[in-house]
């Protein structure tokens, strides 16, 4: 898995690739909980992830709790289809505001 | 793990003959269809009267246009005007017949919208035979090979794995290519040895212009009588440019009102002779891949979750033709085939109803009984076709690709698709290719279309030796996703199966593989053998320790968000793993004997 981190219209945008398992997720979880804490807008740009398993959703599951104790806001945008089906069958698409593009993610979050 | 098969039972008639209709009306249901949302009327819906008889006059209209190869055929084997004219007539009595078999649905039709035209690919050979060996020959070779047809057509359902959607996508394409010398030699009048015409040219634009404005910004109303819209601006072009034979419509005026549609001529009983039949049986065959190409192209354009192959469909299609093509055949008339062009027609109008072929099919039989009609067939300008058959042709290629594309491409796919499309365009590019080809094989051999389809059926063959339809994987469960997901990748690819059903089955893989190593349900290693046969990919987890058990509770997202308890997140987050398993796959089996275990799941394709 490949995590890259850029600043894009006032939010900052975490683009995760690859596969986000039980194996990967730990470097996710490290990344993602620090910035949801200390930046205001977080967006996750899933459009190169190739496949997340239960441990990958629960590392945004508890990225999305710690931004909502600091009172930030994390957006998801830009699920491949399949990713999308996970999403759906666990019922974590209701957890998170999800975009269809990072561009659509920046202005409704910011 | 094995699907029941579903019958679909119709209203019983009552009386004596109630058993036979009901034999006769028991059709195996095939997949459930999902409508696409540009399709206004699927397959079965019923649009209303006004919207019925318009489309099906259409598809009339559009099917008798594209008959030319009827008067060619007529002419091929030396019939005058008035036996030419009654050739038609009969002609088009029978494939009016035929096209409303098509739209019934029952043990041996396949009740969807195709409607019958004059067969092309048939036109050659027909002429051929009936010069070699005369009319009695002809309609005897045809009999024998439409009988051969009728009874192989149900063993296609066990032949999908040699049909397989990249050779379909193949002929579909060709089908396209096949067009294009009418199309555009007609678009610009080039068509019957003439020059280069610009008013011709003008004409087909108009024709093509109304067709793409109809169907592209056309409100639904406007869209369904797109091809309509396309002829009356071809008509009008050529009215303007002084291309349509204005003389010759006044020969109409002489003609019968009504006289029955019987061949002009008695050809006496079919005889069978051995070296006609040969070429007749080659060329029929094709025409069923021709047949299997619309069916399927029809059944894709209705299904926006189209997943593969309806194998049985094509073979009612298949029997549908040949029954058309026996009473044609014993008549010495030329045999039929659907008529892409309608297909096409099909699209643009959004109207995909059998109820339409039904319509069209007793229009067809019914202008058959008044001689103006097949005299105006002829009479329809070159351009105007060229126009309509311009984009059917460009409508057939995009269909082709997209079959060709429906499933994942390896080195032998590539090579199969490309080498066939290659060879068929070669023949196309260099006609003088097939110059020295023995008398018997040069209609097959000098047609792109047939080459490129016997080329991609024979590489698909070639390719499959050596090709085993089972592969497992010793799997480390530390470390299992990424190797799981490549096995998938190569032997998806290997066995041409469909990418977002590896994709699914590796998701749900990876998920139990993490299930077992977090459980302590496993440990060490795992064995994935995995099995592929067309409809079904099985996936089996074998391993040493205790079958999972995956509860069936629902995941109760808000409590997940809400609790700062990390058991209850544990328990729900089991759940999260479990739902993702058995709703990944569509069946899951667990069992184990003996400190031995499996876990088996199944992903229809």
């Amino acid at each position: 898995m490949d995590i890259a981190e850029h600043t894009e219209g006032g939010c900052h945008v975490v683009a995760v690739a690859g596969r986000l398992d039980s194996t990967s997720s730990p470097a996710l979880e490290e990344v993602l909980c620090a910035r949801v804490l200390a930046q205001p807008a977080v967006i996750v740009d899933l459009q190169q992830l190739q496949y997340v398993s239960s441990a990958g959703l629960r590392v945004l599951l508890k990225s999305a709790k710690a931004a909502r104790g600091a009172q930030h806001r994390l957006a998801l945008a830009a699920l491949t289809p399949q990713v999308q089906e996970v999403f759906d069958i666990s019922g974590f698409t209701s957890i998170f505001q999800i975009f269809e593009t990072r561009r659509q993610a920046i202005e409704g979050t910011r | 793990l094995t699907d029941p098969t579903r019958i679909v039972r119709y209203p019983r008639p009552r009386g004596a003959p109630a058993a036979v209709a009901d034999w006769l009306l028991a059709v195996p249901a095939g997949p459930r269809r999902v409508k696409p949302e540009e399709v206004l009327w699927g397959l079965d819906e019923r649009p209303p009267p006004a919207i019925l008889l318009g489309v099906a006059a259409q598809h009339v209209l559009v099917a008798l246009m594209v008959s030319v190869f009827g008067v060619l055929a007529a002419r091929g084997i030396g019939l005058g005007p008035r036996d030419a004219a009654s050739f038609v007539a009969a002609c088009m009595f029978w494939l009016g017949i035929g096209t409303l078999l098509y739209g019934l649905r029952s043990r041996f039709t396949p009740g969807i919208l195709l409607v019958n035209i004059p067969s092309s690919a048939a036109l050659a050979t027909f002429v051929a035979v009936t010069g070699l060996y005369g009319p009695a020959a002809a309609a005897g070779a045809f009999v024998a090979a439409n009988v051969l047809l009728f009874l192989l057509a149900g063993y296609l359902p066990r032949l999908r794995a040699y049909f397989p959607p990249e050779v379909i996508g193949v002929v579909v394409l060709m089908l396209g290519v096949s067009l294009i010398t009418q199309a555009v030699g007609g678009s610009v009048g080039m068509d019957s040895g003439g020059p280069f015409s610009l008013a011709a040219l003008a004409v087909s634009l108009a024709t093509l212009a109304g067709i793409i404005w109809a169907s592209v910004w056309g409100s639904p109303r406007i869209r369904v009588m797109a091809m309509l819209i396309g002829t009356v601006a071809g008509v009008l072009g050529a009215f303007a440019t002084g291309l349509f034979d204005l003389a010759a419509v006044k020969l109409i005026a002489d003609l019968p009102a009504f006289a029955p549609p019987l061949p002009g001529r008695d050809i006496g009983w079919p005889v069978l002779v051995p070296a006609a039949i040969l070429p007749v049986v080659l060329i029929e065959l094709l025409g069923a891949t021709r047949q299997a190409a619309n069916t399927l192209t029809i059944d894709k354009l209705n299904d926006a979750k189209w997943r593969r192959a309806d194998m049985a469909l094509v073979a009612r299609a298949v029997r549908t033709l040949a029954l058309c093509n026996l009473p044609l055949a014993a008549m010495g008339l030329i045999t039929a085939a659907s008529a892409s062009s309608n297909v096409g027609l099909a699209r643009a109008s959004g109207v995909m109803s059998r109820h339409v072929a039904i319509v069209a099919g007793v229009m067809m039989a019914a202008l058959a009984f008044v001689p103006a009609v097949s005299t105006l067939i002829v009479l329809t300008p070159g351009p105007v076709v060229g126009g309509i058959l311009i984009y059917t042709a460009a409508f057939m290629v995009v269909a082709g690709m997209d079959l060709i594309l429906s499933r994942m491409l390896n080195v032998k796919r590539s090579f199969t698709v490309g080498i066939s499309i290659v060879i068929g365009l070669g023949i196309y590019v260099l006609p003088g290719l097939t110059a020295t080809a023995p008398e018997w094989s040069v209609t097959i051999v000098s047609s792109g279309l047939s080459v490129a389809a016997l080329v991609a059926i024979a590489l698909n063959l070639l390719f499959r030796i050596g090709v085993s339809q089972t592969a497992d994987l010793l799997v480390d469960l530390r470390e299992a996703g990424p190797g799981v997901a490549e096995f998938l990748e190569h032997w998806g690819k290997a066995w041409g199966a469909r990418r977002e059903v590896i994709l699914r089955a590796g998701m749900a893989i990876g998920e139990a593989l993490e299930i077992l190593e977090r459980t302590g349900a496993a440990a060490g290693h795992a064995e994935l053998l995995v099995r592929f046969d067309e409809v079904t990919l099985v996936c089996t987890l074998r391993y040493s320790g205790e079958p999972l058990r995956l509860g069936a509770a629902e995941v109760d997202v808000a409590t997940l968000l809400d609790t700062s308890d990390e058991a209850i997140i544990d328990a729900q987050m089991r759940q999260v793993s479990a739902q993702l398993v058995t709703r990944l796959a569509d069946r899951v089996r667990s069992e184990g004997q003996g400190g031995a275990a499996s876990l088996t799941l199944q992903f229809e394709h």
